[in-house]
């Protein structure tokens, strides 16, 4: 085992830390404003990830850019997926303990997985992909497709920052998230806001699935194997710092890669829970605390 | 007519009745002060007009319209605005963010504007960026305009209150104590504010313990104990009148 090798999986683990980063925030978001870890985000990133897939297959014929419709498509269904369960399951909660609305979001993720296995059935399904050569760089070996899906991600996160900071449907989830009650007399209408958190936290997801299967296969699991190393890296992160999340997201990410020639593929998820547990130990509020935060 | 008009508000915790079948007005541009011992009910008939609780069998009219059935929301989006006894702020927004976030119906709330309207929505957050820096200014706190507004002084804090229900457009305000743990010199300050909003026809109504400052302030008192109103009239005559000593000091004066 050389250090160029270890390198390579570092290089590996840090674009599928962005993924998790990813879906991370979008729990981080929600857990902010709405207040209570939404367990659901990784099934509706797997129903992106399949709707941006079923897209492709019928669009195939376009080259890489029937690519760029199946993420805008990956985006927009699980955008509405996750509105959808907002407007039929958690607003009615909203007012109750978070505990309520986890359990909930774990059914709509066994619903949403259920659903998709129903119609498209077990089986791993791939995007058409341009088979193209890895670059090299010093000693790591880069395939274009991890530098894009990188990108593309870091993207996603800095159009979210943006909308945070500076505009009024940011400032607004920030102040729903810092106090509801004064959010109320001061005639903010609450459904409209939390609307756009939903959607926000949908579209995230669903493009973190989407790439995901980019980068590997589409699996009806593949949403909650993203979810619990996303969970980790939202607690690593300090729970509703959003950019904690995304850092949380890449360290684990890396761990988890780093790790496998030590401990095997199997047991790569339980190393993003040591990872977070032994931070957890030396810092119990997570890397980074609440100044940053949505709230 | 008057611009809030409340008939017998009545608020229960269980069997214990905080607010009882109490009735209060308040004219356009009027200057109204709430007055009585703790525990008298005041911050309880407060929280059924701003719609956190509910009237109980009473009517809330206000600027014309029937508003009972409102929640906060719709309260505050009909001009019924409020701050609180011990200050509330969102303590991570800038104090500048603070009064933006309350103007009412922005474009920039919806992500359809925010990717198809951008140019509205960018001028929209100008126009209401220049609105707050003009209650900032009127209100002596633009120099922290950039401070996250957990750092302001419980003074300051009093004064961004009243900035944040400024930005949204309201006929009354419903000031809970406003000059608690506020400095001399700040409550001066403060009345000046509230007389200049009344000459422009914001109503204020007064919740407060600081009697002097008070009557200095307001056209009309009324006096609250165990739930009811006691007294109502002109400041100097209210505090004059023997069941305000004995209300306040237990029949000792």
């Amino acid at each position: 085992m050389t250090v160029a090798y270890l390198m390579n999986l570092a290089v590996n683990g840090a674009v599928e830390g962005l993924l998790v980063g990813l879906l991370a925030l979008a729990v981080t978001l929600v857990f902010g404003v709405a207040r209570f870890p939404n367990a659901s985000a990784g099934d509706v990133a797997m129903v992106g990830a399949y709707s941006g897939w079923l897209l492709q297959s019928a669009i195939v014929s376009l080259g890489p850019l029937s690519l760029v419709f199946a993420g805008v498509t990956a985006m927009a269904s699980a955008a509405l997926v996750s509105l959808a369960l907002y407007w039929l399951v958690f607003r009615a909660l909203s007012g109750r303990v978070g505990v309520y609305a986890l359990i909930a979001s774990i059914g709509a993720a066994f619903v949403l997985r259920s659903v998709v296995t129903f119609f498209l059935g077990h089986d791993q399904q791939v995007f058409a992909v341009p088979l193209t050569r890895a670059l090299s760089i010093g000693p790591l070996r880069v395939l274009p497709i991890d530098l894009w899906v990188g990108a593309i991600a870091l993207a996603a996160m800095v159009c979210v920052f943006v909308i945070l900071r500076m505009t009024a449907m940011g400032r607004r989830m920030r102040a729903i998230a810092d106090n509801p009650q004064l959010a109320m007399v001061s005639g903010i209408p609450a459904a409209r806001t939390m609307s756009g958190l939903w959607l926000m936290a949908g579209a995230l997801s669903g493009l973190a699935g989407c790439l995901l299967g980019l980068k590997t296969v589409i699996a009806p699991e593949m949403g909650w194997d993203l979810l619990l190393p996303a969970f980790a890296a939202t607690i690593l992160g300090s729970v509703g710092n959003p950019l904690g999340a995304v850092i949380g997201g890449v360290i684990i990410g890396i761990a988890q890669e780093v790790s496998t020639p030590f401990v095997g593929f199997t047991y790569k998820i339980a190393i993003g829970f040591v990872v977070m547990l032994l931070v957890l130990l030396v810092r119990p509020e997570g890397l980074f605390v609440a100044r940053a935060r949505v709230r | 007519m008057n611009l809030l008009e409340a008939r017998d508000v009545s608020v229960r915790f269980g069997s214990f009745t905080a607010v009882d079948k109490v009735s209060v007005n308040v004219g356009p541009g009027e200057r109204v002060g709430l007055i009585g011992p703790n525990g008298a009910g005041k911050s309880s008939l407060f929280a059924a007009l701003s719609g956190f609780e509910d009237a109980g069998g009473g009517t809330i009219r206000f600027n014309g319209r029937d508003v009972t059935g409102y929640g906060p929301v719709r309260r505050a989006r009909a001009g019924l605005g409020r701050t609180f006894q011990v200050p509330k702020e969102f303590a991570h927004l800038s104090v500048r963010e603070n009064l933006m976030t309350a103007a009412p119906s922005q474009a920039g709330e919806s992500l359809l504007s925010l990717l198809f309207a951008a140019s509205r929505v960018a001028r929209q957050e100008k126009e209401i960026g220049a609105e707050a820096d003009s209650h900032l200014e009127f209100l002596n706190i633009a120099h922290v305009a950039n401070e996250s507004a957990v750092r302001l002084s419980g003074g300051q804090k009093k004064l961004l209150e009243l900035g944040r229900v400024l930005m949204t457009g309201p006929k009354l305000i419903l000031l809970d104590e406003p000059f608690a743990g506020v400095n001399p010199v700040l409550i001066g300050e403060i009345s000046d504010r509230i007389r200049e909003l009344s000459g422009q026809g914001i109503s204020v109504l007064i919740v407060e313990h600081n009697l002097n400052a008070l009557s200095q302030l307001v056209d009309r008192l009324y006096v609250m104990d165990r739930g009811r109103i006691m007294a109502e009239g002109k400041p100097d005559e209210v505090l004059a009148s023997d069941i305000v000593r004995e209300a306040y000091m237990g029949g000792v004066a």
